[in-house]
């Protein structure tokens, strides 16, 4: 008897759609909400991040398809991308936005310009943490349904497992590159 | 005309509040950290913005509180250098100019960043990185940034540009200049004008001679440099003797009549630690001779730093601190033309 692969192509396509789909939505209104303080905003970023929707969506939901799944991977996956890009940005030098204000660019020049090319990194490791933890969920979620055994059980595991380690290894980068900028 | 009236509440115990009009040379802003200096430039770059007021550039009306103005930066025609370093780590120098003059069609924009990098010595390192560039050539690089678009007033904070650099800059622009800076030197070799900027008030403003010969209050005297502001009350006036006396608190001094006053009125009395002069204990009498006894004695890189009781300093040469022996029981002389008294 061969082992059912579906569910490790079904957590993949769900995984590399999450990351994508919140490296699409998150950074730009992180990067609005960079300079105001909304405690609201804060704490409901908190909460999703850390909400484990694909697992409730898995029981809740009539049918568990891919679409499903990513929807619900996206409900903390964007908050938490959101909170990430929001407090990189806040930590971008304020000389260079001002400097960039009196060259008269735009709130969204600036963000193309300045804030995705210095602090683009914290974003991509964002996602693809918040993906990969997604990927770990759906695995959660297919065996609770008993819709996947034991080898692509395995091989999400270890694709969960590789996600985390790029992501650790791009916020290792993200720290030097910060060092690169500061002249160090 | 130039002119800056501004308000602008920060916290409870601080707020700028300033009224001056600016010259066409270069006025230089001076005051301790903390003062308003930046502040004060970012409200008139339009980086922040005041809660009242209204400020003019060429008669033209860059921010009116009331009829609610209040132009973007890159529409006031002021150029901005920071006060750190912030040209844009990620793109090279000539990028950085090209990003400051994006406002611009293309062949305009190519013209003043290959004169910015003329004027600026910046070709080597035109390619460079900020990084690895050295720190001369990023300050010229935002000086140039600053003046691409041909402002038609330069803000300069703190960065440290020196003598020379101003010198650089008037070869290329022609109009005012506001500085920030905490180094008097700088103020008297560049500037034309010089304003005394306290916890967000001017405390005094003039030519940089006048303001640091004759402060005119206790705070000015303090930021124009002196380090001995005393507190003092009039005991004697004698229009006849032409003097009067001030009692210090342990000691008094003569200066000469100082009209205007009444007996007993409080006044301060500046002097310069380099003015005032250590004599040995046993030295004949002469006016304004002042027992006092050392405290601390700190050298310095050019001279010796005299500390007495009453919180006197003075500052010897360091052949005179040599000429005054191991003695520790001395007397300060406070020569009569070297007295500021400020009402």
């Amino acid at each position: 008897m061969t082992a059912d692969w579906s569910p490790l192509w079904f957590s993949l396509r769900v995984a590399l759609l999450v990351s994508l789909l919140a490296l699409m939505i998150a950074p730009w209104p992180a990067w609005l909400l960079a300079r105001r303080n909304w405690p609201a905003v804060t704490l409901l970023a908190g909460f999703l991040s850390i909400f484990p929707a694909v697992i409730v969506a898995a029981l809740t939901a009539p049918v568990f398809t891919w679409r499903v799944a990513v929807a619900a991977g996206l409900v903390r996956a964007v908050p938490y991308t959101f909170s990430a890009c929001r407090a990189a940005f806040q930590s971008l030098n304020p000389g260079y936005v001002k400097a960039a204000r009196m060259a008269g660019a735009s709130d969204l020049r600036i963000f193309w310009t300045l804030a995705l090319p210095l602090d683009g990194r914290a974003a991509l490791r964002a996602a693809v943490h918040v993906s990969a933890e997604a990927m770990l969920e759906v695995a959660v979620a297919l065996w609770i349904l008993g819709r996947m055994s034991l080898p692509p059980a395995g091989a999400v595991l270890l694709t969960a497992l590789a996600g985390q380690a790029l992501a650790l290894w791009l916020r290792g980068e993200g720290a030097s590159s910060v060092e690169r900028q500061a002249g160090r | 005309m130039t002119g800056i009236r501004i308000k602008k509440r920060v916290s409870e115990a601080f707020a700028l509040e300033v009224d001056f009009s600016l010259g066409a040379g270069i006025t230089a802003l001076i005051g301790p950290t903390g003062a308003g200096k930046t502040l004060l430039l970012e409200i008139v770059a339009g980086l922040a913005t005041p809660d009242e007021g209204r400020i003019l550039l060429d008669d033209a009306i860059l921010f009116d509180g009331q009829a609610r103005v209040d132009l973007p930066p890159v529409r006031r025609g002021c150029g901005y250098i920071s006060q750190t370093d912030s040209l844009f780590p990620h793109r090279t120098l000539r990028q950085n100019l090209e990003f400051a003059a994006h406002r611009f069609r293309r062949l305009e924009r190519h013209r003043r960043v290959a004169e910015a990098i003329e004027h600026f010595a910046l070709a080597e390192a035109a390619e460079l990185r900020p990084a690895d560039a050295g720190p001369d050539e990023r300050l010229r690089c935002s000086i140039a940034r600053a003046l691409i678009g041909a402002p038609a007033l330069l803000l300069a904070d703190d960065a440290g540009i020196d003598g020379a650099l101003f010198g650089l800059i008037r070869a290329h622009f022609r109009g005012p200049i506001l500085m920030a800076a905490r180094d008097l030197d700088l103020a008297c070799t560049a500037a034309s004008e010089m304003a005394l900027l306290d916890r967000g008030r001017i405390v005094q403003r003039g030519a940089p001679r006048t303001v640091l010969d004759q402060p005119a209050t206790a705070e000015a005297a303090r930021l124009a440099g002196y380090e001995n502001v005393l507190p003092g009350t009039i005991s004697t006036l004698d229009r006849a003797a032409n003097l009067s006396r001030l009692d210090l608190g342990g000691f008094s001094l003569t200066v000469p009549y100082l009209p205007g006053h009444l007996r007993g009125d409080r006044v301060w009395v500046a002097i310069r630690a380099a003015a005032v002069r250590p004599h040995r204990a046993d030295s004949p009498p002469a006016p304004n001779l002042v027992a006092a006894e050392l405290i601390r004695v700190s050298p310095r890189a050019q001279s010796v730093r005299l500390e007495f009781s009453g919180s006197i300093a003075a500052e010897l040469s360091l052949a005179q601190f040599a000429a005054l022996g191991d003695n520790k029981s001395l007397c300060l002389e406070f020569p009569g033309e070297s007295l500021r008294v400020i009402a």
